[in-house]
C-alpha cells in the first residue's frame, strides 16, 4: 500500500518524547526510512521542528491577500452604492466624494483581511474539532513532544521499535491517525 | 524562584485560575455595584430624556464623548504591545501582552457604550448601520462619525479575534489540566487544539499576518477618532496635528493603564517571576517616549495658536490655559508631559510604587486632556454670545463610574477564567528540554 495515500484512515504509532533533540533525531530517521509523519506535537512552536521537517511557507497569506482585496473593493462599493441611492449633495461635496470613501475602504480591507486569515487558519488546521484524536496525549500541551507516524498494521512493530530507539519514553499503537 | 522549565510555567500561570481570595471578591462586588449604579443612571436618562444630563448649549459634547475617546485611547496599548512589539520582536512583551490585549477588548466595549448613550434615542442606534431599507435612507459615508462607526467596530472585531486566537493554545493547556465540566468548557473554546506542527506552522503565520494587519488599524482608529474633531471648524478642534497627537496620547494612556492593572495582578497572584521588573521598566521607557511626543504636541499647539495669527485660535488657546478650565489644562500638562519624565531616573522607574502612582496620574491627565479638548473648545468658540460653562452632573458621573466598573469587572473575570499570561509564548522563550543539555541536536542515542 502506498504510504502517501489515505493517511487518516490508516493505523499508526505515536511516540512520546521528553527531549527536543530526541524528537529531531527521530524525525530524521523516519524521513530517511520514508515513513509518513502525520503530526509532531509540541507544547510550544519550535522552529527546529519546522526546519527539520523542511516545511514550506504557509499558504494562509493568500487568504489574507484575497480577503483584504475583496474588503477594499467592498469598502468602496458600499458607500458608492449608498450615495447613489441617497442622491443629495451634502455639505457642498459631490455625491460621489471619493476621498472619504477610502477611509471606509481601508477599514474594510483590514476587517476582511483578518476574517479571511482566520478562515484560512480554520481550513488549513481543520479547526474547530471537538473530538481529540486518539493519538493525542494531554502531556503534549505541557512538557512532552510527540510524533505520530501512519503505517500499516504489519508495519507498526517496526515503527514502534524505531521510535523507541530514537529515545521515545513511551510508544503506543493507534487505530486511526486522524 | 526562577522559571526554567515548561511544567513550572503551567503551574505558575494556572494558579491564578484557582479559587480566588477575599480581595478578589471585594473588587468584584465593587465592580458590580458600579455597574448597577451606571445602569440605574442610564435607565433614568432613558426614561426622562437627555435633559437630565449637564449637557447644555453650547457644550453638547460632555463626559460621554470624553469617556468614549478616553476608552478608545486605553484600548490602543493592547494592540501596540501584542502586535507592533511582536513585529519588532520585543521579547519582553510576552509577560504583559495577554493582559494588554484583554484590556483592549474590554476598553473598546466600555467605549462603545458612550456613543449609543449619547444618541439619546438609543432605540434607533441601528440607523448607523448601512442596510437596505424601504425609505432608501443610507448613512452619510462622508461624515467622520461614520468613519468612526466603521473603524471602532472593525477594531473591536479584530481585537476580539486577535485576543482569542492567542488564547486558543493556552486554553488547550487548561483543558488538559482540568476535568469534568471545566474540561468540557475549556475543550469547547480551545477548538480541539493539539499543538501539532501543522497547527503551529499555520498559527504562527496567521498571528504574524494578524499583527501586520492590526498595526495600521490601530493607528487608523485613533486618527479617525481625532477627525471627529479635526474636520470641524471649531477653534481648538480644527487642527492638522490631531491624528498623530491623538495616537500618541492613546498609546501613552494605554501603556499607563497596563501598569495600573499589571502591578496589582503581579502582586496578588505572585507573578513576580513571570512578569519581571525589567518588563515594567521597558513599559516605563516607552511612556517616556510617548510623553515627550505629547509634550511636543502641546508646545506645537501653542506655537500654532500664536504663529497662525488667527485671533480666535489664539484666544481659544489662551482661554484654555488661563480661563475657567485652567486647572484642568495644567493637570493635563503636568500629568502627561512632565511627571512621566521622572521615569528618566532609574530608581523611580524600577520602583513599583512610583510606577503605579505615575501611571495612575497619567491616566487622570489623559482623561483631562480629552476634557480640555472636547469641552474647552466648544465652551469658548467664535461668538462670545454663545460662550458657556459645562459641569457634568450625577447622571453623567454615574454612567462614567459604570463604564469603569464594566471594564474592571470584565478584567477580573478574565484573570480568573483565562490564562493572564501567554503560556505558549513564555515556554517558547525558555530553553527547550534537551537530553545532552545544549541547544544543538544530539547524536545517535547509545
Amino acid at each position: 500500500m502506498n504510504r502517501q495515500q489515505n493517511h487518516e484512515s490508516r493505523p499508526g504509532v505515536v511516540g512520546i518524547f521528553s527531549y527536543l533533540d530526541d524528537v529531531m533525531l527521530c524525525i530524521r530517521l523516519l524521513r530517511e526510512g520514508r515513513w509518513t509523519i502525520e503530526h509532531v506535537y509540541s507544547p510550544t512552536p519550535r522552529h527546529e521542528i519546522q526546519a527539520v521537517l523542511d516545511l514550506r511557507t504557509s499558504s494562509i497569506r493568500y487568504f489574507t491577500f484575497v480577503g483584504g482585496a475583496v474588503g477594499a473593493l467592498f469598502g468602496l462599493a458600499l458607500p458608492t452604492y449608498a450615495h447613489l441611492q441617497w442622491h443629495l449633495i451634502t455639505s457642498g461635496k459631490p455625491v460621489l466624494a471619493w476621498i472619504p470613501f477610502f477611509v471606509i475602504a481601508f477599514e474594510c480591507c483590514i476587517l476582511f483581511g483578518v476574517l479571511s486569515t482566520l478562515l484560512g487558519l480554520s481550513i488549513m488546521t481543520r479547526l474547530p474539532r471537538f473530538r481529540l484524536s486518539d493519538a493525542y496525549d494531554s502531556r503534549f500541551s505541557q512538557d512532552r513532544f510527540g510524533i505520530l507516524v501512519s503505517c500499516d498494521e504489519a508495519e507498526q512493530e517496526t515503527v514502534l521499535k524505531l521510535l523507541m530507539e530514537a529515545g521515545a519514553e513511551e510508544v503506543r499503537k493507534v487505530g486511526k491517525v486522524n | 524562584m526562577e522559571i526554567r522549565d515548561y511544567p513550572t510555567v503551567d503551574r505558575e500561570v494556572l494558579k491564578a485560575l484557582s479559587k480566588p481570595g477575599r480581595v478578589y471578591y471585594l473588587l468584584l462586588g465593587l465592580s458590580i455595584a458600579g455597574i448597577l449604579l451606571g445602569t440605574a443612571c442610564e435607565i433614568y436618562q432613558f426614561s426622562v430624556g437627555m435633559g437630565v444630563t449637564g449637557l447644555m448649549h453650547p457644550v453638547m459634547w460632555g463626559i460621554y464623548l470624553i469617556c468614549f475617546v478616553f476608552w478608545i485611547g486605553i484600548a490602543h496599548s493592547g494592540t501596540l504591545i501584542s502586535a507592533i512589539l511582536y513585529l519588532f520582536r520585543a521579547r519582553w512583551r510576552t509577560a504583559v501582552a495577554r493582559s494588554a490585549e484583554a484590556m483592549t477588548v474590554f476598553a473598546l466595549m466600555a467605549a462603545g457604550i458612550f456613543p449609543i448613550i449619547h444618541l439619546g434615542r438609543v432605540w434607533i442606534f441601528y440607523w448607523l448601520i448601512p442596510y437596505p431599507n424601504p425609505m432608501n435612507v443610507w448613512p452619510n459615508f462622508q461624515s467622520p462619525l461614520m468613519f468612526d462607526f466603521v473603524a471602532v467596530n472593525t477594531y473591536l472585531t479584530v481585537s476580539c479575534l486577535f485576543w482569542f486566537t492567542g488564547l486558543v493554545p493556552d486554553l488547550a493547556v487548561v483543558r488538559d489540566r482540568t476535568s469534568g465540566i471545566r474540561r468540557r468548557i475549556y475543550g469547547f473554546f480551545s477548538l480541539g487544539w493539539t499543538g501539532s506542527h501543522k497547527q503551529w506552522r499555520h498559527y504562527g503565520w496567521s498571528y504574524l499576518l494578524l499583527a501586520g494587519l492590526a498595526t495600521p488599524l490601530v493607528i487608523s482608529v485613533h486618527s479617525v477618532v481625532s477627525w471627529d474633531f479635526a474636520v470641524a471648524i471649531i477653534p481648538g478642534y480644527h487642527s492638522t496635528i490631531f491624528a498623530p497627537y491623538f495616537v500618541a496620547g492613546a498609546i501613552l494612556s494605554g501603556l499607563s493603564m497596563v501598569l495600573v492593572l499589571v502591578i496589582p495582578i503581579r502582586r496578588i497572584f505572585r507573578f513576580e517571576d513571570l512578569i519581571p521588573l525589567e518588563t515594567l521598566e521597558s513599559i516605563a521607557k516607552m511612556i517616556i517616549f510617548m510623553s515627550l511626543i505629547i509634550g511636543y504636541s502641546y508646545l506645537i499647539e501653542s506655537f500654532m495658536a500664536w504663529y497662525s495669527g488667527n485671533m480666535i485660535e489664539r484666544d481659544s488657546y489662551l482661554w484654555r490655559a488661563i480661563g475657567h478650565y485652567a486647572p484642568q489644562f495644567w493637570i493635563m500638562v503636568l500629568f502627561n508631559a512632565v511627571f512621566p519624565l521622572a521615569f528618566f531616573i532609574k530608581r523611580i522607574r524600577t520602583s513599583l510604587a512610583w510606577l503605579f502612582i505615575i501611571a495612575l496620574l497619567v491616566n487622570i491627565g489623559m482623561w483631562y486632556e480629552r476634557f480640555v479638548i472636547i469641552v474647552g473648545s466648544i465652551a469658548h468658540d467664535f461668538d462670545p454670545y454663545v460662550w458657556g460653562i459645562y459641569y457634568p452632573n450625577w447622571v453623567e458621573l454615574g454612567l462614567m463610574v459604570g463604564s469603569f466598573s464594566i471594564f474592571f469587572f470584565l478584567f477580573l473575570l478574565f484573570i480568573k477564567f483565562a490564562p493572564a499570561i501567554s503560556i505558549a509564548e513564555v515556554k517558547e522563550g525558555l530553553r527547550p528540554p534537551m537530553r545532552n543539555g545544549t541547544r544543538g541536536e544530539k547524536g545517535a542515542r547509545s
